[in-house]
């Protein structure tokens, strides 16, 4: 199958990019810092962790995937062949997510052990990293170069992270629960304590919306971007 | 095989059409070529006949369908090679083929045998970043043939291949040609297309100005004179004779018998010279 | 220095087109004033939660922070140097009188420059620690030595812009050094040493201390930043344009 196919290529991309070193890498940090961590914050510490990087590592790496991709004028040869914009979307989504699970839950079962809801662990650590993704390939249109790319996600991040202000107890505001990052905490602190049907329910629903939103808005900006620049010249 | 009728585009926000009203029919197992400088709209016609470019007015068959009505199947038919190789340089030169196989589902050619025909088997094995620039150009025109089309688009070839290479490109554009297969080739050098194709067409500002073959053109175009180019007494002179009953010119029959004769050449155009006659403009 | 001044030049000019250089100095200046505030806040929190004192750990923490700007700057003019690479422009930097040595020496002035006044700007506005001119004179110095490491990493590792942000990612081990020196309290941790990071924060940490230690700490740390930007150097110059 043309999807599966895609997935696979994209993986073996991503290792031969060093994508799957640097993340063994980072995750050995990761249980190190956990496993120096007193027992009451460990897991408050961990969803912290999970949430604002293996979860966002999409986010990250897709932008210089696209950017590259991009320069190497791969999108031409891509698309005049029976590939469609889509697959190439979600194959991007599965394979950097799986990048995203795999390093999550190495870090959560190295430093704190394998008893935790794994459910809402994985729909977590799953439903951030596809919506992050897709944000990022947002952005990575909008960007000429990977250090404008990081810089404009400085700018661009952060309204969708305003949750954290109420993890951290700092402020809070009855608006952050409609924003992706809340119902992402709230699944991935769920691995490690109890959560309600309603919890579920409004997690996976408001997290399912947004990646909708996401995906439509990615679609139409690589149309826009990158379908109808395909073979130069022109507009 | 390919019909275009009154074709015309105009990019969204700009109030000049790209493409003003073109008019061709390109028949199975032909080589058409498509000249123009750039700007012409070259670029822009090739987008809309391999179906990226779908809001078009006016009509583009191919196989006897409405482009605007073909979905993805329509890329398991066709296959195309860009001026500039686009390529995954982490990845080998068969796995980059590999993956491209991938992406069709009807009968794919064996990667293998198109890199043994471009002379790449032995860098099978090699990754893309350590190709040289020819090589990137011999396996991105692999990639065109791939899915064995039956039209093959095809833009500048033979653009940073060495002469032999370019050979090789050129022999089986011409082995495709006679397996009945139809190339629509973009170019605006005058040799490849002078030595490939059956018909070309000049493009200039969105518009077709001419179509013919190039030995046509070159005959009807070119002045219908000899010179000749001879050594009098250590001085190079040279001479023009009217074609028309040549062998009964006494002045040309007299120097070939009693000069030293140096050259002898019959002054067709070139198909550079006639673009810039037909066009009024220069090539690159 | 002529040719330098004309690169300078272009460089302001493209601040105003692209903020990189404004960003890589308000980035340390909020990191700064989110740990003056943030920093207590934790420490309170923490105490009145799980009666865990967070004050004797502010000393590591703020070095940690002070890795922080140069890592991000390094990180941001190496992609600069894989961006010029992939374009071409290196290769045309080559083959001027600036030389390619010249042009990396160019590449990496900025952000030492900038690693070094940000750094006594992070320490007075962080506050939390005190710590006297001529010490974190030697902190600076050595910090400022990350920045030019972390780019001729990339420079020399990376082949292309994704690659870049792989290794970008996996540098985040070097920041495990500092905690090793700070928590392993054998001879062993000297082996953290290999780190550079680990240099850095143990100047500060000594220089805070009052020991007269930092100066061993920072002589050793210069000549190690300075063996390592020399290898990665001839890696880079090795490489392929």
């Amino acid at each position: 199958m043309r999807l599966w196919s895609a997935v696979k290529y994209d993986i073996r991309f991503q290792i031969r990019h060093g994508f799957y070193y640097a993340y063994a890498l980072v995750s050995l940090l990761y249980i190190l810092l956990l496993r120096l961590m007193p027992a009451g914050i460990k897991e408050y510490t961990a969803t912290f962790i999970i949430f604002s990087d293996p979860s966002a590592l999409g986010f990250f790496f897709i932008g210089g995937i696209i950017l590259m991709e991009k320069s190497q004028n791969i999108f031409e040869s891509l698309f005049v062949t029976p590939f469609r914009a889509w697959e190439y979307l979600v194959s991007k989504l599965i394979s950097l997510t799986l990048l995203a699970v795999v390093s999550s839950t190495l870090i959560v079962a190295l430093s704190i052990g394998f008893k935790i809801n794994f459910i809402a662990f994985i729909s977590g650590v799953v439903l951030s990293s596809v919506f992050f993704t897709l944000l990022g390939f947002t952005l990575a249109f909008l960007a000429k170069s990977i250090n404008q790319y990081l810089i404009l996600s400085v700018v661009y991040v952060p309204v969708f992270m305003l949750p954290l202000l109420e993890f951290f107890d700092i402020y809070k505001n009855p608006i952050f629960s409609i924003l992706p990052a809340k119902p992402s905490l709230v699944l991935i602190k769920g691995a490690f304590s109890a959560l309600t049907g309603i919890d579920y329910f409004y997690s996976i629903s408001v997290l399912i919306l947004w990646i909708c939103i996401a995906y439509i808005w990615a679609e139409s900006w690589f149309r826009k971007y990158v379908i109808l620049r395909i073979g130069g010249g022109g507009k | 095989m390919i019909e275009v009728n009154n074709l015309q585009f105009t990019y969204p926000g700009n109030s000049e059409e790209t493409i003003k009203g073109l008019n061709f029919t390109i028949n199975q197992g032909e080589i058409f070529g498509f000249l123009g400088p750039s700007g012409a709209g070259k670029s822009t016609t090739q987008k809309i006949m391999i179906g990226i470019l779908k809001s078009y007015e006016g009509s583009v068959k191919i196989m006897g369908k409405e482009l605007h009505n073909t979905k993805s199947e329509y890329y398991e038919k066709i296959g195309v090679s860009f001026e500039l190789p686009n390529l995954y340089t982490k990845f080998t030169a068969l796995e980059n083929l590999n993956f491209f196989k991938s992406l069709y589902s009807g009968d794919t050619e064996d990667p293998l045998k198109l890199l043994a025909m471009v002379g790449l088997e032995d860098a099978k094995n090699t990754r893309v970043s350590d190709f040289s620039k020819g090589m990137k150009m011999r396996l991105n025109f692999c990639r065109a043939l791939l899915n064995k089309p039956d039209i093959i688009f095809l833009d500048e070839p033979t653009s940073g291949l060495d002469p032999v290479n370019a050979k090789k490109i050129k022999d089986i554009i011409m082995q495709k040609k006679s397996e009945g297969k139809t190339i629509f080739l973009t170019t605006h050098n005058m040799n490849v297309a002078e030595d490939l194709c059956d018909r070309v067409a000049f493009i200039v500002n969105g518009e077709i100005n001419l179509i013919d073959s190039p030995r046509q053109l070159k005959i009807n175009k070119g002045k219908k004179v000899l010179k000749v180019e001879y050594n009098e007494n250590g001085n190079i002179k040279s001479k023009e004779f009217e074609l028309k009953g040549i062998g009964s010119t006494q002045e040309f029959l007299d120097i070939l018998k009693n000069k030293e004769i140096e050259t002898v050449h019959t002054l067709e155009a070139t198909l550079e010279d006639i673009f810039i006659e037909v066009t009024g403009r220069s090539l690159l | 220095m002529r040719r330098v001044k004309a690169l300078l030049l272009g460089d302001l000019k493209n601040i105003s087109r692209d903020p990189i250089l404004l960003v890589s100095i308000i980035a340390p200046l909020l990191t700064a004033i989110v740990m003056r505030l943030g920093l207590p806040f934790a420490a309170e929190m923490l105490w009145q939660k799980l009666q865990f004192d967070l004050t004797p750990y502010y000393n590591l923490i703020i070095s940690i922070m002070l890795l922080i700007c140069p890592f991000m700057l390094g990180m941001l003019a190496g992609f600069i140097i894989l961006d010029e690479r992939d374009e071409n422009i290196l290769m045309f930097f080559t083959v001027t009188p600036l030389t390619k040595t010249g042009y990396l020496a160019y590449r990496m002035l900025s952000p030492i420059i900038c690693c070094f006044i940000m750094s006594f700007v992070m320490v007075y506005i962080i506050g939390l620690v005190s710590i006297d001119f001529t010490r974190l004179l030697a902190v600076a110095i050595v910090a400022s030595l990350e920045a030019p490491m972390v780019a001729l990493f990339m420079g020399a590792f990376a082949a292309n812009k994704v690659e870049g942000l792989a290794f970008s990612k996996a540098l985040g081990i070097l920041f495990i050094a500092p905690a090793v020196g700070y928590f392993v309290k054998s001879g062993w941790q000297l082996l953290a040493g290999i780190a550079p990071t680990y240099w850095v924060s143990k100047v500060f940490i000594y220089g805070i201390q009052g020991s007269s230690l930092y100066w061993v700490y920072a002589i050793v740390g210069v000549l190690v930043h300075l063996l390592f930007m020399y290898a990665l150097y001839r890696k880079f110059e090795n490489k392929a344009l």
